[in-house]
């Protein structure tokens, strides 16, 4: 009986729980989706670089299309010779593990560097931890969407 | 007080940046990141089933695929030995989140002919309750 009533009530705490863990991961998600179209839609474009300092980890990787490995402070310093930008991102997905997220989605995008024009498509994966409240991107990849 | 929170703040990075070069945990990765290449190549789908989360995030050749695409894959290829060449990588944690960035080398043969492509690829591994396990992977074909 007693063995009975501990399972009840614990089953009870669980699914208790349940909906308030979707609701933050839901939380997270939202936030994640914004940070991504703000780095990526807005500052990209706009060169606005105390976003992408402040979004950025100071270990931020990025793995480029071309299968080039950067850092942050190349990948800004990349960013100077860029004269014109759009960036398009779809199909979001976000995957919540406690103070870990992945983000995957599609991007395309289309510009002038060094006066050559461009246009450029694929998949990302980016790794974003939570530091003390803030979600900051540490790894991206991209990859030739099939 | 200013001075005891300059304190745990110096504290704070010290632990930060010792996590950022623990050997335990960099080893560990390094040899789950071997575990993978040698459980693919052997069709090992147990193995790879122990080191893939659930939600594993997996972009293969550019396609999003699940982690059950991804054991179905394995499961009906061939026994592979020689197909990929894992090279450098280096391995940084960020507490219970490790990146693995490194690069390998894929080859094919197709009619007779070998041809080689390398990759630089990127690897999220969490720490859960059963230990590390792979949460995403995606690799970009280096340009020759």
């Amino acid at each position: 009986m007693n063995k009975f009533v501990l399972i009840t009530v614990t089953l009870g705490l669980a699914f208790s729980q349940a909906p308030a863990q979707s609701a933050y991961d839901s939380e997270i998600k939202s936030r994640l989706i914004a940070l991504e179209q703000l780095v990526r839609v807005q500052a990209l474009p706009s060169g606005d670089f105390n976003t992408l300092n402040a979004a950025l980890a100071d270990e931020f990787v990025l793995v480029t299309l071309e299968g080039r490995s950067q850092s942050k402070r190349a990948l800004l310093a990349d960013l100077q010779s860029v004269d014109a930008l759009h960036y398009v991102v779809q199909d979001m997905i976000v995957r919540v593990h406690g103070d870990t997220a992945i983000v995957t989605g599609r991007f395309q995008m289309s510009g002038v560097q060094r006066g050559k024009p461009f246009a450029r498509q694929g998949r990302f994966v980016d790794t974003c931890i939570n530091s003390d409240g803030r979600w900051l991107i540490i790894a991206s990849v991209s990859t030739p969407a099939s | 007080m200013r001075l005891a929170l300059i304190a745990v703040s110096i504290l704070w990075v010290a632990a930060w940046a010792q996590e950022s070069s623990d050997p335990g945990t960099a080893a560990a990765i390094r040899a789950l990141e071997k575990q993978w290449t040698v459980g693919q190549a052997r069709n090992d789908n147990r193995a790879l089933d122990m080191i893939f989360d659930n939600a594993l995030v997996y972009v293969e050749y550019g396609r999003l695929v699940s982690k059950g695409d991804y054991l179905a894959r394995i499961k009906a290829q061939p026994t592979i030995l020689d197909q990929i060449r894992t090279e450098a990588m280096t391995v940084r944690t960020f507490g219970s989140t490790a990146i693995v960035v490194g690069t390998y080398t894929e080859s094919h043969v197709d009619g007779g002919t070998r041809t080689l492509q390398q990759w630089r690829f990127v690897d999220t591994w969490v720490y859960k309750q059963k230990g590390w396990v792979l949460v995403a992977a995606a690799a970009a074909p280096v340009a020759q």
